[in-house]
């Protein structure tokens, strides 16, 4: 299978290379298709946790985009209540089968550490942050100390 | 008992003398194995075909000599011809693709003893003058500083010597070409280790076919099976150079010989190597010289590109030109004859660079090359899956040029896949879906309806104000086009939820004729909870009412039929504007 073939390839390279600010990476042995691990963001407010997000891959993977889910709660504006997130790169629309799951998850580690609060998923965070940065920083910081895992040791 | 002895000694030494005389015989006369003898026809332009039997490593000239006796008179000389080109005396059969049953097409020459030469006729002095002066104009003075010799069939004519017809037919009037004058001539007088030179039976060879291809673009001296042939036809001038350069950069590439690939549909039933052939657009047969090589695949597949000499008598008395017809034949068995012929598949080539698949990231070959700018490559593998997953979700899409087809799968612009028998690597059971669907879209795109009734899906043209529609041809059901029911008088029964369908809003380029195509076959009156179903879970789209659920994200809709494409706010179900925007995009 075309999907299986790409993904042992990319995790290999993933493995040897590492990505920065993913960590943890676990598949789940009998399928392939199914990623989980740790986003450790550098920025403010989310710098002082880890968020553990699942990869899912479609079995037409790479001709369709994998799905990016947040396990882990975040105050964020580009992530609603159940964990989704919307990330161009892996929209319909924008999805090539040569982007590769790195860049991805570089993209994903952008938009968290850089919210766009232009195309939100939770209004009310995107207002907050457009408007009082101060007390959206002091929340998500909060939120982060009491939801979000422990930092992976480097 | 002394006799006795005698004869036992005699019948010893025989039984050894025999044995030994086995022993010696293959040891010393080694006749080719059967497996490895060729069995090919000759085929005459005065219509005779004979089969004749030959080893690979025969020269040209002993295939002559071999089939002098049972086709001419000694005096006669023969050319052959195969595949557009007159084979120079010196070439190794083994050198053509020839394969088991394939058609050499031998043209007996008239001698100018034999022939009734008009007075009028050019003498062969005026042709040698003449091929001098195109030497001079076109080739450097290292090639042409020997004097020309006339040569026609391995004869040489003496200067006073008044041209025989074969000989006038070379010149007959042919599209301008400023090697036209030396072609005709090119093919004997020229040594023929530069057409031998530049087959290259095996991988390390490219670079010479690269360099063949590059120095041979517009003259006739390589044979269409030749790799530089394969070369210049599928690779652009700027492919060709970017390969050169990898190859002096010492980047290894996949190392094969270039080939035309072919579908086989019957009877290998796939992908296979494919042979280049041609033949006389007016009377189909083989027996023709090119007046160039084709050099792009517009050559080899729009009809009327290239002139070419055809021997056929009656074409040769036409005053009419002959122009090269192009076709292929599947190299995996052997020829059933000469209807046996296969389409090219000219997206798939060799991966002489060694170019990743787009999708495994792995260097397989041969591979698909998309006719993108970017020419995105996929290997045939992950081709098969690419168009799987998409016909799976019917994302095929309609082109009224092309039919039902794909872009690359980056989705770049102009990428579209113009020969759609490349979906027969799909396998016969896809490529059927495949046809059943593009057919449906061609019927929805002409604005006809597709007949709801479970099981019939019998395609319909009614004209565009009719809404009482009788499937005619199919089953008979009668129908409302409207809402795909059985047929009823007043309003449609109210399927998008409290709307009545006629004051839905319509494009005017889909008009009222979109069938919501996801429901034929499955039925909805027929099937009242599959009906609740999508009732409740869906809305449909606007504009084709295609029933669209709603997964998660914000309230802008894009419809997912290929066809369709439609963007649709989800709150208010009509178009999505910027006021849908403002108010409730994320709801």
């Amino acid at each position: 299978m075309a999907a299986t073939r790409r993904l042992q390839k990319e995790l290999a390279d993933i493995r040897r290379t590492g990505i920065k600010s993913f960590k943890d990476i676990q598949v789940d042995e009998n399928n392939i298709l199914l990623w989980q691990g740790l986003i450790v963001p550098e920025c403010v407010p989310y710098n002082k946790g880890a968020f553990r997000i699942e990869v899912v891959f479609p079995a037409e993977y790479p001709f369709k985009p994998p799905k990016l889910t947040f396990k882990t709660k975040i105050y964020h504006p580009n992530v609603d209540e159940k964990g989704q997130v919307c990330l161009p790169i892996i929209s319909a629309e924008n999805w090539k089968p040569a982007t590769k799951t790195d860049q991805v998850i570089d993209s994903l580690v952008q938009l968290v550490n850089e919210p766009e609060p232009e195309h939100p998923l939770r209004a009310d965070l995107a207002e907050e942050y457009t408007k009082d940065r101060k007390k959206f920083i002091k929340n998500a910081e909060e939120f982060t100390k009491k939801n979000s895992e422990k930092r992976p040791a480097d | 008992m002394f006799s006795l002895l005698l004869g036992w000694l005699k019948s010893f030494f025989s039984q050894v003398l025999s044995l030994f005389q086995i022993g010696s015989a293959k040891s010393v006369s080694s006749p080719p194995p059967e497996s490895q003898m060729l069995s090919i026809f000759v085929r005459t332009n005065t219509g005779e075909k004979i089969q004749v039997q030959l080893a690979p490593e025969w020269t040209v000239a002993q295939l002559k000599t071999h089939l002098k006796p049972q086709l001419c008179s000694t005096q006669q000389h023969i050319k052959l011809i195969f595949a557009g080109k007159e084979l120079p005396e010196s070439l190794v059969l083994g050198q053509c693709d020839l394969g088991q049953n394939s058609v050499l097409h031998a043209v007996i020459l008239v001698t100018s003893a034999s022939a009734a030469t008009p007075p009028t006729s050019p003498t062969v002095s005026d042709i040698t003058r003449r091929v001098q002066d195109a030497a001079i104009e076109e080739f450097p003075p290292a090639n042409c500083s020997e004097k020309p010799n006339l040569t026609t069939a391995g004869k040489e004519y003496a200067s006073s010597e008044t041209l025989t017809s074969d000989a006038r037919d070379m010149q007959r009037p042919t599209r301008p070409s400023s090697t036209d004058t030396l072609e005709s001539f090119t093919l004997l007088d020229l040594p023929c280790g530069k057409i031998s030179g530049a087959e290259t039976p095996a991988g390390e060879d490219v670079e010479a076919a690269l360099d063949a291809a590059f120095s041979e673009q517009r003259e006739c001296q390589r044979l269409l099976c030749d790799a530089s042939t394969v070369i210049t036809i599928q690779l652009s001038q700027d492919e060709q150079e970017q390969l050169r350069q990898l190859k002096a950069s010492g980047v290894p590439g996949s190392g094969e010989r270039p080939h035309f690939y072919v579908f086989c549909s019957r009877p290998c039933r796939g992908v296979r190597v494919g042979k280049l052939r041609v033949r006389c657009n007016r009377c189909a047969q083989g027996a023709v010289t090119l007046h160039e090589d084709p050099t792009c695949w517009k050559d080899v597949l729009t009809p009327k590109q290239i002139l070419c000499w055809c021997e056929t008598p009656a074409c040769k008395e036409a005053v009419k030109e002959c122009y090269a017809e192009f076709y292929f034949k599947c190299s995996g068995h052997v020829t059933l004859g000469d209807d046996d012929v296969a389409v090219p598949l000219y997206m798939i080539r060799a991966n002489l660079p060694g170019v990743v698949c787009l999708s495994c990231a792995e260097v397989a070959s041969p591979v698909i090359v998309f006719e993108c700018e970017a020419s995105h490559v996929l290997c045939l593998d992950c081709f098969i899956n690419y168009c799987l997953s998409k016909l799976s979700e019917r994302q095929f899409t309609h082109d009224s040029e092309i039919g039902y087809t794909l872009p690359c799968p980056v989705n770049c612009f102009d990428s579209y896949i113009k020969e759609v028998h490349h979906f027969r690597l799909l396998g016969d059971d896809q490529y059927r879906r495949y046809q059943h669907w593009a057919t449906e879209e061609a019927v929805l795109a002409a604005g006809g309806v597709l007949c709801p009734r479970p099981g019939c899906g019998h395609g319909l043209l009614p004209d565009a104000d009719c809404v009482r529609i009788t499937c005619v041809g199919g089953c008979g059901f009668v129908f409302c086009r409207l809402c795909l029911q059985e047929y009823h008088t007043g309003e449609c029964w109210q399927l998008d939820h409290g709307q009545p369908l006629s004051s839905l809003p319509r494009s005017a380029s889909t008009a009222s004729f979109n069938v919501d195509t996801s429901r034929v076959g499955v039925g909805a009156r027929w099937d009242v909870a599959s009906a609740a179903a999508i009732q409740s879970l869906t809305k449909a789209c606007p504009q084709c009412r295609t029933p669209t659920e709603r997964s998660g994200g914000c309230m802008h809709m894009v419809c997912t039929r290929a066809s369709c494409r439609f963007n649709w706010c989800w709150v208010c179900h009509k178009e999505w504007t910027r006021d849908c925007m403002a108010a409730h995009w994320f709801g």
